[in-house]
C-alpha cells in the first residue's frame, strides 16, 4: 500500500496523458477529457458504464471492395488506442473482469477487444459511500473496497490517497510513492468499514441461480414486472457486464464494410431467426431471458453472476423495472406461488 | 392522503369488484426518486398501492394493446385520453372493452430536469402544493415545481381528458393559448436553414439505438417497425448521420396526424434527445392543413385514412 497526495496523483495521470487518451467520468458518462482536474468522483456510479471504451457501440471488424461479382479484402482495421480509465468504481471492475472473460478468457479471443482493453491503464477509486442505488454488497460483500482488476486502485482518505495495484504495470508506476504508514493503514480500516456499511442490507443470494432458474413458467412472479416492461433495450445498453452484439454489412458504392452493434436480448430481432421462427416471441419472453441471464444462466454456466449490483438499470428504466425486487422476491416465493 | 389517490382507488376497487373490468393500468409508487411507476391491479384487495402524482409522466396507453384480450380500466390524464382515442379509431383497441378514468392533469414533472438539479437519489422528495422539498445529504431545499414540468406539458393545451367514462376531479385551467402552444416550435423557425439541420444533427447524433422512444409511443405499435425489417432492409444500423437521421425523421412522419404531444418518447429517451420541436411542427401543419387535432373524438376517422374533395393538396403536383 503507498501514499499518495492528490497533486501527485494528477500529476500522475496528466502526465501519462501526454501520450495517451484520460478519461474519466462526466456527466452521466465516461468521457475524453485533455486533463484531470480533480481526483473526486460523484457517489455511485455514471449512468453509462465504461464498456463503450472497450466495447465501442458501433465497430468496424473489415472492409471490403465488390468489384465484377468478386470480393476483396481491403482491410482488417484493429483497434489501437491507449488511455487511462479514472474514476472506475469497483462493480465496474468486477463487471470488466466479468467482460475480460467473456471476450478472451474462453476458447475464443476476440483481438478486438483484446487490443482496446490492453491499451487502457485502469485507475479504480473506492466508494466512500454508496448511492442508494448500490447493492454490490448482495454478490460480494467486500465489493466496494475492492481493487479488482484495476492496474492502480485507490482509497481516497481526507486529504491524500492510498494506492495499491494488482499488475505490474499498475506496480511501476507506483514504485516511487512512500509506502504507508501504520496511521494511515489504520484510517483505511475505518474506511472500508464505513464504506461497507453505507451498503444497504444483503439480500441472500446463495442459491439465487437454482431459485430463478426454478421460476422460469411462473408467470405469476414475472407478471408484475411484465406489465410494466416497455421492451426497449436501455436495461441492456446501460449494464457494464451486457456485451451481445450483433454483425451488419453495409456497401456504399462497392466498398464494403462488416461491423458490430450492440445488440439487446429485450430486442425482437435478437432471436428471429431465418424462417421466420422466433423462439422468444413476445415481449414477455425477452424480459424474462434478461434476468434468466444475469441471475441464473451465467451463473450456472460459468460460476458468476452476470449482474454486479451498480443499479444502473435501477437508474435508468422508464418504467422502474427494478432487478432488486426480482431478486428479493425470489427469496420469498416458493414454485408456483405468487 | 391524497383526494385524487383515494378516489381512483376506490373506483378501482369498486370496478373490479363489480366484474366491470379485470384490470386497471394506473401508477403506483416508484422504488427511485421523482417516479411513480406503472402498475396493472387486477384484484380488489391490490386498489391500495395506487397513487396519483406528480410524478406520473408516462402515458399509460402505451400498455393498452398487451391487455387487449381483457377488459380494462385505465387511470388517463389529458393526452393519455387522446392516445386511447386514436388506438380506438385505428382499432387496435376496441373502446367497448375500455373503461376510463380521466384524470385532469396539473402538468407532470421531469425526471431527468430534476435528476439534473439534485442529483439520482436525493434523501428526501415532498410535494406541498406548487413547490418540491428536496433533501440531499441532510441539505433540504425547496423550488417552485414549475421549474421541473416537462416540456410537453409547459405547453400542453389538452391537460382535462377528452374521451372518458368518468373523471376524476375538476377540470383544470388550460395553461397555455393556442399560440404558446406552438412557441417552441415558433422560435425555431426563426432558425436559419444551417441552423435547423445543426440543432437535428446535434440531437439525432446522441442517439443510442435502444428504441425507447419507439416503445413508449402509444401509437409506435406496427408488428414490424422499418427499422426492423431485413427484406427489404430500409436503413441500416449503425450511428451514421444518415441512419439516424432516417431512423428519427420517418418515426415522425409516421406519427404525423397521430403524435398527441404527450411528450413520453422525450421523456423516456437515456440521452436525452428532445423531440418536442418536431411533434410540434406535426401537430401544427395536421391543424392548419387539414383542421385536424390528433385524438380528440372516437367517432372521426384517422387524419391519413380519409380525404375531403376540398382537402389541402398544395403538395399535389
Ligand atoms: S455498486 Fe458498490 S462498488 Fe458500485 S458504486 Fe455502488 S457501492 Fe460502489
Ligand atoms: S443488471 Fe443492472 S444492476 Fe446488474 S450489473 Fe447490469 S445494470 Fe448493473
Ligand atoms: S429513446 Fe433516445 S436513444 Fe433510444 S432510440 Fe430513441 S432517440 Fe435514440
Ligand atoms: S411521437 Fe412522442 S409525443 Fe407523439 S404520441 Fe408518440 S410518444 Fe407522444
Amino acid at each position: 500500500m503507498k501514499i499518495i497526495k492528490t497533486d501527485e496523483l494528477l500529476n500522475l495521470i496528466n502526465n501519462l496523458g501526454k501520450e495517451m487518451d484520460i478519461w474519466a467520468p462526466v456527466g452521466d458518462s465516461f468521457e475524453r477529457v485533455p486533463s484531470l482536474k480533480t481526483v473526486e468522483i460523484p457517489q455511485g456510479t455514471t449512468h453509462f458504464s465504461a464498456k463503450e471504451i472497450f466495447f465501442p457501440k458501433e465497430q468496424t471488424l473489415l472492409t471490403y471492395k465488390r468489384e465484377d461479382g468478386n470480393f476483396e479484402l481491403d482491410s482488417v482495421p484493429l483497434p489501437d488506442a491507449k488511455g487511462v480509465i479514472f474514476g472506475l468504481r469497483s462493480c465496474d471492475l468486477v463487471a470488466i473482469a466479468e467482460m475480460d472473460e467473456f471476450f478472451t478468457g474462453r476458447t475464443y479471443t476476440d483481438v478486438y477487444y483484446q487490443k482496446l482493453r490492453e491499451g487502457m491503464l485502469l485507475f479504480g477509486v473506492a466508494c466512500k459511500q454508496a448511492a442508494p442505488t448500490c447493492f454490490c454488497n448482495w454478490f460480494d460483500p467486500d465489493v466496494p473496497v475492492n481493487p479488482g482488476v484495476a492496474d492502480v486502485y485507490l482509497y481516497p482518505l481526507e486529504n491524500y490517497l492510498l494506492a495499491t495495484s494488482t499488475t505490474e504495470r499498475g506496480e511501476k508506476m507506483l514504485s516511487s510513492f512512500p509506502d504507508a504508514d501504520e496511521e494511515s493503514l489504520e484510517k483505511l480500516e475505518r474506511f472500508k468499514l464505513e464504506s461497507i456499511a453505507s451498503l444497504p442490507e444483503k439480500q441472500e443470494t446463495d442459491g439465487l441461480a437454482d431459485r430463478i432458474y426454478e421460476l422460469f413458467d411462473d408467470k405469476q412472479f414475472w407478471q408484475g414486472t411484465f406489465d410494466r416492461c416497455l421492451g426497449c433495450g436501455i436495461c441492456t445498453f446501460v449494464c457494464p457486464t451486457c456485451h451481445c452484439f450483433d454483425i451488419q454489412e453495409e456497401i456504399i458504392n462497392r466498398v464494403g464494410r462488416r461491423y458490430r452493434l450492440w445488440d439487446s436480448c429485450q430486442f425482437s430481432l435478437f432471436t428471429l431467426e431465418a424462417s421466420g421462427l422466433n423462439p422468444r416471441p413476445t415481449r414477455f419472453e425477452r424480459m424474462r431471458q434478461r434476468f434468466m441471464d444475469k441471475l441464473s444462466y451465467s451463473y450456472k454456466e460459468f460460476g458468476k453472476y452476470q449482474c454486479v449490483g451498480c443499479g444502473r438499470c435501477v437508474v435508468m428504466c422508464p418504467a422502474n423495472i427494478d432487478i432488486r425486487e426480482v431478486i428479493a422476491k425470489s427469496c420469498t416465493v416458493s414454485r408456483g406461488g405468487g | 392522503m391524497d383526494s385524487v389517490t383515494s378516489q381512483i382507488r376506490e373506483r378501482a376497487k369498486a370496478l373490479l369488484s363489480e366484474g366491470k373490468v379485470d384490470v386497471v393500468i394506473g401508477f403506483t409508487e416508484g422504488t427511485i426518486p421523482f417516479t411513480a411507476r406503472p402498475v396493472a391491479v387486477a384484484h380488489p384487495e391490490e386498489v391500495e398501492c395506487l397513487v396519483w402524482n406528480r410524478f406520473c409522466r408516462l402515458n399509460l396507453a402505451s400498455y393498452l394493446r398487451q391487455f387487449k384480450d381483457k377488459k380494462i380500466g385505465i387511470i388517463a390524464k389529458g393526452c393519455d385520453t387522446r392516445s386511447i382515442a386514436i388506438l380506438c379509431t385505428e382499432q387496435q383497441v376496441n373502446r367497448d372493452n375500455i373503461y376510463i378514468i380521466g384524470i385532469p392533469c396539473e402538468g407532470m414533472l421531469s425526471r431527468k430536469t430534476l435528476r439534473e438539479r439534485f442529483g439520482d437519489t436525493p434523501e428526501k422528495v415532498e410535494i406541498k402544493d406548487d413547490i418540491i422539498e428536496v433533501t440531499t445529504s441532510g441539505k433540504k431545499e425547496s423550488v417552485p415545481i414549475s421549474n421541473f414540468l416537462d416540456t410537453a406539458c409547459r405547453f400542453c393545451i389538452h391537460p382535462n381528458p377528452v374521451v372518458y367514462d368518468e373523471m376524476i376531479d375538476d377540470e383544470v385551467p388550460i395553461r397555455v393559448s393556442q399560440e404558446e402552444h406552438y412557441s417552441l416550435l415558433r422560435e425555431f423557425e426563426k432558425k436559419s436553414p444551417d441552423e435547423r439541420w445543426k440543432y437535428f444533427r446535434e440531437e439525432f447524433s446522441k442517439c443510442i439505438r435502444c428504441y425507447a422512444c419507439r416503445e413508449a409511443c402509444p401509437t409506435c405499435y406496427c408488428e414490424e417497425c422499418f427499422v426492423d425489417s431485413l427484406n427489404p432492409k430500409w436503413i441500416d444500423k449503425g450511428f451514421s448521420e444518415s441512419d439516424l437521421s432516417i431512423w428519427h425523421l420517418t418515426r415522425l412522419y409516421h406519427q404525423a396526424g397521430r403524435c398527441v404531444e404527450c411528450g413520453n418518447c422525450s421523456a423516456v429517451c437515456p440521452v436525452g434527445i428532445d423531440f418536442n420541436v418536431m411533434t410540434q411542427k406535426l401537430s401544427l401543419d395536421a391543424l392548419q392543413m387539414f383542421q385536424y387535432e390528433a385524438g380528440m373524438s372516437i367517432d372521426e376517422k384517422p387524419l391519413l385514412q380519409t380525404f375531403k374533395q376540398d382537402d389541402y393538396n398544395d403538395f399535389v403536383m
